[in-house]
């Protein structure tokens, strides 16, 4: 039988998941503005990350810095306040204020999410593009 | 009321493989895992192996992985475990020399190497040296500890790097370095503040969960990292 995992192990594990999808998007992140020569490229890219998919793609993002933003403060809670012997509680507080954000965020990102997929468009704009547009 | 036991078996002298045993059992209300333990010895079977002494949760022997978590079978009673299989296995992340029982070599190692002693080079005075109590209760509870291995057996970071100190180590280290009476903190920091030393808690607070003693190991740990920065950095 293996290890029961508890409230702790729980928040370690995705503590871990989240930072290292964090360390990734970071790349992707460093990627994609090293791609930004002009205000052609620019708006192009822009154009791209307001399709459905990557709107959809957005709100995992919201959902993975929320979890690591609020389990982060827990960990603070634990070392500096003395708030180990309360961390499941914690924990659990944490879960419930990072649903309601991700909630937030879902109703702003959502809708264009379900336009892509109605439409069949999961990669185009959300709106017209000015091509060549700029200074 | 009978119930079932999966028992952890392994003899290496039988070149045998690890496997798991079952034993059905009647329990009475108040029964403990090692009471079943005893009765599977006796009337079972002989060949089962495993460490008790006081079977009254404080020496520290019979500290066992029972349904998956880390607990002393002395203070675990039947009745309150849930399911209709007990699975009882060895303290997980040392060898296992036969059947429930470790080596417990690599933990004595850690506990010895933060210097688990008081380090005063002053002259003993002719009486006991002095505490006050409020600084006696500075370090009570983390003086409870009966060294049963329940903890740093239970921790994630101790399974993936067997170099790292552990919670038992660890709260020990806390022990002294919080005792108003020790002058010692120096020689322990440089255990502490390595690699695999206080910086591997990763508060998973698997520790706490198994901890018999409910002893608050986490919190300990965490003010000696706060002591080592602030005094350090």
């Amino acid at each position: 039988m293996r290890y029961r995992i508890r409230t702790g192990a729980l928040a370690f594990i995705l503590h871990r998941a989240t930072g290292l999808a964090l360390v990734l998007y970071l790349f992707v992140h460093i990627f994609s503005v090293s791609r930004l020569a002009n205000p052609a490229s620019f708006n192009e890219e822009m154009a791209l990350y307001s399709s459905a998919l990557f709107k959809f793609v957005e709100l995992g993002l919201l959902g993975v810095v929320v979890a690591h933003v609020l389990n982060g403060a827990r960990i603070i809670a634990v070392d500096f306040w003395g708030a180990s012997r309360k961390q499941a509680t914690v924990f659990y507080v944490a879960v419930g204020v990072g649903t309601l954000v991700v909630l937030y965020g879902a109703i702003h990102l959502l809708p264009a999410v379900f336009d892509g997929i109605s439409s069949g468009q999961l990669l185009s704009p959300s709106y017209e593009v000015i091509h060549g547009g700029g200074h | 009321m009978e119930r079932t036991f999966k028992i952890f078996r392994y003899d290496p002298e039988k070149n045998g493989k690890p496997h798991f045993q079952t034993y059905k059992l009647d329990c009475p209300s108040g029964c403990t895992v090692l009471d079943a333990l005893y009765n599977i010895k006796g009337e079972l079977d002989g060949t089962l192996t495993y460490r008790r002494s006081c079977r009254s949760g404080i020496c520290g022997s019979c500290g066992m992985k029972i349904n998956g978590i880390n607990c002393l079978a002395c203070k675990t009673q039947v009745e309150f475990l849930k399911g209709k299989v007990i699975y009882v296995e060895p303290l997980p992340g040392f060898p296992i020399l036969r059947d429930l029982v470790i080596d417990l070599e690599p933990f004595w190692e850690k506990f010895e190497a933060i210097k688990p002693y008081l380090i005063n080079n002053s002259k003993p005075p002719t009486t006991e040296r002095y505490q006050s109590e409020e600084d006696q209760l500075k370090i009570e509870e983390a003086s409870w500890c009966i060294l049963c291995n329940c903890c740093t057996s239970s921790c994630p970071s101790f399974w993936a790097n067997k170099e790292y100190l552990g919670p038992a180590a660890l709260l020990k280290a806390y022990r002294f370095v919080f005792d108003s009476r020790d002058q010692g903190a120096e020689e322990r920091y440089r255990m502490l503040n390595t690699r695999s030393g206080l910086w591997r808690c990763h508060t998973i607070f698997n520790c706490m969960d198994a901890c018999p003693q409910d002893i608050n190991i986490t919190d300990y740990i965490s003010q000696l990292k706060t002591r080592i920065v602030s005094e350090r950095y």
